[in-house]
């Protein structure tokens, strides 16, 4: 015989809650990821996703109180939810606090090398005119304090920037001597291939605290494909510089990039050993991008996104077979990532933002004074394409360059929340919008999103991370929330 | 059979006008124009797609596929689970989407927004 009442729980009444903003998106096992505004995560088998959705949930349920906790439903009998909420959101947005943080000096375009992916339509060796001149150094540093930002980044770049190392030195000292007044905390980082670097160089940049930050695309075969030199000796050069920059400044301040071509894609594994092999702590696994020399020499059409995504998912399980054996590694671009999956903040890094970091995060001053809304559209600039030139250093002011209707444009035509395709994406408060690359490559700022190699690359990457993180390896979830948690360094 | 049950022919879904295209009709008494529209867009990597009004509430859908050998039932199936998808969006959306105006308002606002007027006048 059955019991012959039920309990009381029985009838209580089901939760009169309400539902807080969150996108969904259907898992292939039949389960649903839930995402709220502010970047909290959920997965739900169907059922439950239903009865959520149909206020059927049970609030004495486990699901119902981890929802409630992750503020995707609230009991409106106060409105503090809504206000946390409200603060969480703010700290997500923290990176448009402060305003452009990362100034890129453009002080040559001569370069010693000739990569067959190079973004930049650089030019040979000898040909000064491709210098920055001291005044429009002096400018650029005029503009980068007039930036409010606290934290200053000032990259130099090229072509090869330590072909005009006396520039550097310069725009360095005056820098440092502005900021005994300014007060700003200000990094300095030059982008180099470290043929050149010596002594003298590196004295330099241990005095003044300058990191240093190159090029290794994998091993040697690969590496000196990729990355041609008259000597044909890249990657041995690279490598003897990289110890000896290491020998001088330490080891974390030297970094290094690889940049995935063609002939990367069978061999992720390699790449990762290789890295593994000099010492490295961090590999930042990137793909081509479609401006310069990578359109000229047809690298940028050589593969496509899901190649790409096949070749990162290789390439990381590497990385965490290394991290299972003992060598603490961490990919970068999976620490940006998993920073806004498993964190409360926001990554500084400005082709995942929304809206864009063009211009509020990021600024080009060019060798000739042009002033670029990001180092891709300088790289549109040298194809012959000006549309995100922002103005000129040597005739603009602060306030033209930064309130220009290019600049207004490219901001408007990037808030991913208003974007056909984005706006509905559970992975919006993870990604960003990239509207000089869907200029480039289809005609437009904010792009067709169901053709985009930027949405594929990241569709991949991403549910890749979500397939990890739900597959409930210990190791895996433990790992990814450790690299969360670490500030990125060099993005 | 079970008595006082008539077994009917389940009506098609979609209309085929060739080897590579289809027609299906929406009620839109049941799905949002911008439910119908969000799906569409959504094929746009895999198909043609066109929308027409038919009559007061009804869309027609129309997929041209560009792969010859598409699966038909399929590209159908999937473009009707996406349409239910997007309004279940839109249903959470007009429900929801106020709180997140509010709550993004709250986020950047000097006053606080969601302050509860419990004290009346003179007080």
């Amino acid at each position: 015989m059955g019991q012959p009442f039920r309990g009381v729980e029985c009838f209580a009444p089901l939760a009169a809650y309400q539902l807080l903003p969150f996108r969904f998106m259907r898992w292939e096992d039949g389960s649903v990821l839930l995402v709220s505004d502010v970047g909290e995560h959920h997965f739900l088998e169907a059922d439950e996703f239903r009865r959520l959705t149909c206020y059927e949930l049970d609030h004495r349920t486990a699901t119902y109180l981890d929802l409630k906790a992750k503020h995707f439903l609230w009991d409106p009998d106060s409105l503090t939810p809504l206000d946390l909420v409200a603060t969480k959101y703010r700290t997500k947005k923290d990176f448009l606090r402060g305003f452009t943080g990362l100034h890129i000096f453009v002080v040559t375009l001569r370069c010693d090398h000739s990569c067959t992916y190079c973004q930049v339509s650089r030019v040979t060796e000898d040909r000064t005119t491709f210098d920055m001149s001291d005044e429009t150094a002096r400018r650029a540093i005029d503009l980068l304090f007039r930036s409010p930002s606290p934290t200053l980044k000032v990259e130099f770049q090229g072509g090869e920037p330590l072909l005009t190392m006396e520039r550097i030195t310069d725009i360095v000292e005056a820098i440092e001597e502005r900021n005994v007044t300014e007060q700003r905390r200000i990094e300095f980082v030059i982008a180099t291939n470290l043929s050149t670097l010596d002594d003298g160089i590196l004295a330099f940049c241990k005095a003044h605290d300058v990191h240093l930050s190159t090029s290794l695309d994998g091993p040697a075969w690969l590496h000196d494909q990729n990355r041609p030199t008259r000597a044909r000796n890249s990657h041995t050069r690279t490598i003897e510089q990289i110890e000896r920059a290491r020998a001088a400044l330490g080891h974390d301040r030297v970094s290094a990039l690889m940049t995935t071509t063609a002939r990367s894609l069978a061999h992720p594994r390699e790449i990762v050993r290789e890295y593994l092999r000099h010492g490295f702590t961090e590999i930042f696994l990137r793909s081509v991008s479609p401006y310069g020399f990578a359109v000229k020499t047809g690298q940028a059409a050589l593969y496509e996104a899901h190649q790409f995504v096949q070749f990162y998912r290789e390439a990381l399980d590497e990385i965490i077979s290394a991290n299972r054996e003992g060598r603490a590694v961490v990919e970068v671009y999976a620490q940006l990532l998993l920073r806004k999956i498993l964190t409360p903040f926001p990554t500084h890094y400005v082709d995942l933002q929304s809206p864009a970091g063009t211009g509020i995060g990021a600024v080009v001053y060019n060798y000739d004074g042009d002033v670029y809304a990001s180092d891709e559209a300088r790289m549109l600039a040298a194809m012959g394409d000006k549309s995100f030139r922002l103005g000129d250093l040597h005739t603009d002011t602060y306030e033209e360059l930064f309130g220009s209707d290019v600049l207004q444009a490219l901001i408007q035509g990037s808030v991913l929340e208003t974007m056909p395709g984005c706006s509905e994406c559970a992975f919006l408060p993870y990604c960003g919008a990239d509207p000089i690359y869907h200029h480039a490559t289809q005609g437009d700022i904010i792009g067709h999103r169901p053709t985009s190699a930027f949405c594929a690359k990241h569709m991949g990457i991403l549910r890749h991370l979500f397939t990890l993180l739900r597959a409930g390896d210990q190791f895996v979830t433990d790992l990814f929330t450790s690299w969360a948690w670490q500030q990125p360094t060099r993005v | 059979m079970t008595p006082g049950i008539t077994a009917r022919e389940p009506t098609p879904i979609y209309r085929q006008l060739g080897a590579t295209r289809v027609a299906l009709e929406v009620d839109t008494s049941l799905y949002a124009l911008a439910a119908i529209q969000r799906a569409a867009y959504k094929f746009t990597d895999r198909c043609v797609v066109l929308l027409t009004p038919s009559g007061t509430t009804r869309v027609t859908v129309t997929l041209s596929t560009t792969a010859a050998d598409a699966d038909l039932d399929a590209l159908v199936g999937a473009f009707c689970n996406e349409l239910l998808d997007q309004q279940l969006r839109e249903t959470l959306a007009a429900s929801a989407g106020p709180l997140r105006e509010l709550i993004v308002a709250q986020a950047f606002a000097d006053a606080d927004l969601l302050a509860e007027d419990d004290e009346s006048p003179g007080d």
